[in-house]
Formats: structure tokens, C-alpha cells, sequence
């Protein structure tokens, strides 16, 4: 099937490419407000949308990172509430995924993958609970509720829980994108030199 | 130019992209997900349940007898009801909804519901369980609405002592118990009280069922704490009845008035402020020895505790003396002089709060014989 796929025009696979990635967001996107059997401990589920940005993130740039932090941030912002918002935390894990230089230090496999989802899902869940401290004696009705105390509580319950499960399922996501990008990078990239250096 | 022209070859497709995503992902968050919860319900559709399958299901010949009991004893009490001419603003019209998600966060204790705007759900509509109120409704789709758990952090919802009517409020704990914080400083409460939903509380009509006092500790530094656990199984649900909010509608019809009328008033007045209206009428007070009581010097200001042998021939006690002049400055704060109503103010406004809770035990007294007389 890949195959196939290799012999499209690179314009026509850029354009499935994008399909792709926009398609695998949005599956994330339904399997946020999911439970099944084997996704939920202490009432937490993976942090999908993370993964996401971490799956991405790894062979880009730290910009590239970003954006996609923040643009997934803000459709959760939508889901959810958008008070404190959800694009700050994914767009810094986004933006240090991609500086971490894995190529370099770290061997690509799927534990090293799931050490970084791990300790981003950490880092992520420390950000919001910054967040939440930093507005909770604000006039803010609904975030005044709750106490620093109950926030740094929850935070631990949170980040544990998101943690282990996100660096479990990372691989779910990662691979299979993984795969594809590869894929898409080996068919298109001969082709773009071609086109920069033409052989008359 | 020259530059500018190759860094847009180079950048414009990607600066198109990004900005194309950036949009998009504004659009949805405007949007409120309406686009990915509508194919999640789509998606999800198949398997739901048959509520029918679900009730049969949950029955036990117990059961089955209180049910019994309580639908003999709702047609009682709503003939008693009709006998006293007692209004009951609350319609029992609810949408049975299946519930097919969660949050999609951690931080926010949500379901999600597979009804929406389109069988009439809105914002502020209260959801309920199998036991007690689940939560309250704070987006709608077409066909799908998110609920806000009481059991979230953020949710305060004001509850009473359904046995000794102490006041206190909720606060979730993101489990399946709830801590209630007392107004009283030594509440009558035992473990195994009931909770209810307050008069006093502005998102939920009062005398639903929220849970049962599981443990009490006195000795917290600003109230009395209890915890509550939730009678409604909040972590599995599948179906939820979704009613419409008397509270919500009545808040809107009060913020029209207040918009229509002057802005300032002072808060909960537009709750409280029928009770001593009610008071003065039936007590029948004299306007002029209001007034009087009013317009007194301030030598005789000290005298207000201890009964007042000169300028109040009047016999009723001191709360609902106590309770009218809110409702009597407004009206006549330019007619007479400022410093007695200033004196009278932060004397006043302390007792003002608790005299709709101490206008309720006389009904509660007429209540506990008879649940007393049941019994044995």
C-alpha cells in the first residue's frame, strides 16, 4: 500500500500528507473525551493531544513545534474551557521536544520515546497547575474555587496518572506517524533536490 | 526586494499552512468543539443503550416498593400541595440523555451528553442521576451538551441539613465525595444526614437530593467541614435526566428588571427581599410606627436589643423589625436624616441574611411529627 503511495506525484502527496496529519489530530481529538477499558487510572486518561505534539515535534524544528503546540492547545481550549489555556503547556513541549536534539544523544525507539512523553506529561501538568495557582485568588469566578492546595494536590494525582499512561500509549500514535512522514520525507526529498539542482 | 520575493518562495506555502492551522484551530475553539463533538456522538450513536434496557436492569422488588411508595406519596403531598394553594414553579418536564464522554482534560470533571440544543436542552439546565443532581449544563450543541460535575473543584453549590435546615455549601473534591463547608459554627449535623440543594443556592432550585453526610470535623479553622458522599454513582453514569432551571430563568427575568430599573442593589436582595414584604404584611405594622422606629435620635440607638419600652408599642420581636428597613430606607433614605439609617445599617445587615432560614423550621416542625408519628 505504501507502495502506491510512493508513486504519486509529490504535489498530489504532499496533499495526502496533510490529510494524513490533519486526519490523525482529529482522531486524537475524538479520543479525548473516551474511557475505555485499560485508558483510565485515578480517573485520568492519556493526554492524546500531547503525544500528538511530541510525535510531531521530534524531527522538527522548535518553531514547527510550537505552532503545533499552540494550534492543538487552542482546539482543546475549545473542548474544555479556555481559562487558564491549554496552548501554553503544549506548545513549550512542543517547542523542547523538538530542541532536545534526539538524534544526537538519545537512540530512536519507542523507550526513548515514551521517556520523553513521560517527563513532557510531567511538565505539561506543572505548567497548568502554574497556571491555575497564578489566577486562583483572581476575580475569575470559576478558577477562584479552587485552593492552592487543592491544585497542587490534584496536580500530583494528574501528572503521575497522565504520565505513566501517555509514555504507555505513546507508541500507538508515534508509530504509525512516524512511519508515514518517513515515508513521505524519503519519496519527496529526492525529488525536491532534483528540482533545486537541475541536471541540464 | 529581491529578498523578500525569495524568503516569500521559500516561506509562503509554509506561512500559508500555518496560518491556515492557527485559523482553524481559533474557529474551532470559538466554536466550542461543536464540529468534534458532533462526530463523536455520530461516531459513538451505535452504542448506546436503550434507556428502557437500563431501567429494567436496576429493580430489585425493593426497589421496585420504594418506587411505588414514593410515586403513592408524590400524588399525597401534591394533593396537600393543591389543598394549601402552594405554587411550585418546578416542571418535571426532563430529556433523558445517554452519556457518551468524559472530560476532555483532567483538570475539569465533565460528561458529555448525547442531547442538545435540538430536544431543547440550554445552558444552566440541571442534570440529574439515578439518586441525587449530577451537575448543571454549561454547553450546548446541536446534539450534544457538556455538563459540569458538582463533584469539580470549581462548582459551589449551596446545600442544607435536610434534618436540622443548616446552611453550608459544596465544594467537589474530583471523586465521589464532596466536602461541605458550615455557615453555623457548630451545625447540627450527624453522619448519615441528608443533603439538599438550599433556597439559597443560584444555580440549583432547592430540594434536590445531592448526597449523605459521611464524616464531620468541628474543629476546622474557618467552619464546621463534612464530608458528603454523593448519592448519584457520579463516576459511572450512563444516563442522565436533564430538567430545565426555574433559577436560571428567574435570574434572567431579575437581571431584565434590574437592567429595566436602577442598577445599584445590593446582592441576594432580589432573592431575600419578598420574605420581609411578606413579614410586613402579616404583621400589619402601622407605617408610622416604622417610621418612628426609624426616625429615632441616636441616645436611643443602644436600647434596640433589650425590648424598647418608648418608641415601639408594636409587639412582634426583633428579626422582623429588624428585617424591614432594608426594604423601608430605600424608599424613604431622602426623607430622613442619614445618621440613624447609617447607625442601623451594620447592626441590621447581619440579622437580614438569616431571616428567610429562620422563617423555614416552622414547616419543618410541622414535618418532623409526622415522619416521628410514621415510624413506629
Amino acid at each position: 500500500m505504501i507502495n502506491n503511495f510512493t508513486k504519486l506525484e509529490p504535489r498530489t502527496l504532499q496533499t495526502v500528507n496533510w490529510a494524513v496529519t490533519v486526519g490523525s489530530v482529529f482522531i486524537c481529538l475524538l479520543i479525548l473525551p473516551m474511557r475505555l477499558p485499560g485508558m483510565e487510572l485515578l480517573s485520568v486518561s492519556p493526554n492524546w493531544l500531547l503525544i500528538w505534539v511530541v510525535a510531531w515535534s521530534v524531527k522538527r524544528t522548535g518553531f514547527e513545534g510550537a505552532i503545533a503546540g499552540l494550534v492543538l492547545g487552542l482546539i482543546q481550549d475549545g473542548m474544555t474551557y479556555p481559562d487558564p489555556t491549554h496552548a501554553v503547556s503544549l506548545a513549550v513541549v512542543g517547542f523542547l521536544t523538538a530542541r532536545l536534539q534526539k538524534q544526537r544523544y538519545i537512540r530512536e525507539d519507542f523507550i526513548s520515546i515514551s521517556l520523553i512523553v513521560f517527563g513532557m506529561a510531567i511538565l505539561a501538568a506543572t505548567i497548568t497547575a502554574i497556571q491555575f495557582s497564578w489566577h486562583s485568588p483572581a476575580a475569575s469566578t470559576e478558577m477562584a474555587n479552587r485552593t492552592l492546595g487543592e491544585i497542587w494536590t490534584n496536580h500530583q494525582r494528574i501528572a503521575l496518572s497522565s504520565a505513566i499512561l501517555s509514555s504507555l500509549w505513546a507508541p500507538a500514535v508515534y508509530y504509525p506517524l512516524n512511519r508515514w512522514w518517513e515515508m513521505v520525507e524519503t519519496v519527496v526529498q529526492p525529488q525536491q533536490n532534483k528540482l533545486k539542482n537541475p541536471s541540464f | 526586494m529581491y529578498a523578500l520575493r525569495r524568503w516569500w518562495d521559500r516561506n509562503g506555502v509554509k506561512l500559508g499552512l500555518i496560518s491556515l492551522a492557527v485559523g482553524s484551530a481559533l474557529l474551532l475553539r470559538q466554536t466550542q468543539g461543536a464540529l468534534v463533538f458532533e462526530t463523536y456522538r455520530w461516531l459513538t450513536q451505535p452504542f448506546v443503550r436503550d434507556p428502557a434496557e437500563v431501567a429494567t436492569q436496576a429493580g430489585t422488588p425493593r426497589e421496585r416498593e420504594l418506587e411505588q411508595r414514593l410515586v403513592e406519596l408524590e400524588s399525597q403531598n401534591r394533593e396537600l400541595q393543591k389543598l394549601l394553594k402552594y405554587v411550585d414553579q418546578r416542571s418535571d418536564k426532563g430529556v433523558t440523555a445517554p452519556v457518551i464522554g468524559r472530560s476532555s482534560d483532567h483538570w475539569w470533571q465533565e460528561i458529555i451528553l448525547s442531547r442538545g440544543s435540538d430536544d431543547g436542552i440550554q445552558p444552566g439546565f440541571i442534570v440529574s442521576g439515578i439518586g441525587g443532581i449530577v451537575g448543571r449544563v454549561v454547553e450546548v450543541t446541536p446534539h450534544t451538551s457538556r455538563v459540569l460535575l458538582i463533584s469539580d473543584p470549581s462548582s459551589k453549590v449551596g446545600v442544607t441539613v435536610s434534618r436540622s435546615r443548616n446552611m453550608g455549601y459544596i465544594r467537589g473534591q474530583s471523586a465521589n465525595r464532596v466536602i461541605m463547608v458550615f455557615v453555623d459554627k457548630v451545625p447540627d449535623v450527624r453522619k448519615g444526614d441528608v443533603i439538599t440543594t438550599s433556597a439559597l443556592s443560584r444555580l440549583f432550585p432547592s430540594g434536590l437530593p445531592v448526597g449523605i453526610v459521611e464524616s464531620i470535623s468541628f474543629n476546622k479553622s474557618p467552619a464546621p467541614e463534612a464530608v458528603i458522599e454523593l448519592s448519584a454513582p457520579i463516576s459511572h453514569l450512563e444516563w442522565v435526566i436533564v430538567s430545565p432551571n426555574p433559577k436560571v430563568a428567574e435570574a434572567k427575568a431579575a437581571e431584565e428588571k434590574e437592567a429595566a430599573q436602577e442598577p445599584a442593589k445590593p446582592f441576594l436582595n432580589d432573592e431575600v427581599q419578598p420574605e420581609p414584604q411578606n413579614q410586613l404584611t402579616e404583621y400589619n405594622l402601622p407605617q408610622e410606627s416604622i417610621q418612628q422606629f426609624q426616625n429615632r435620635p441616636e441616645a436611643e440607638l443602644p436600647a434596640i436589643a433589650p425590648p424598647q419600652p418608648s418608641a415601639s408599642p408594636q409587639p412582634p420581636p426583633d428579626p422582623e423589625i429588624e428585617a424591614i428597613p432594608p426594604v423601608e430606607s430605600e424608599a424613604s433614605s431622602p426623607v430622613t436624616e442619614p445618621p440613624p439609617i447609617e447607625e442601623l445599617a451594620p447592626v441590621e445587615t447581619a440579622p437580614v441574611l438569616p431571616a428567610p432560614i429562620e422563617a423555614v423550621p416552622p414547616s419543618i416542625d410541622t414535618t418532623d411529627p409526622e415522619e416521628g408519628s410514621g415510624n413506629p
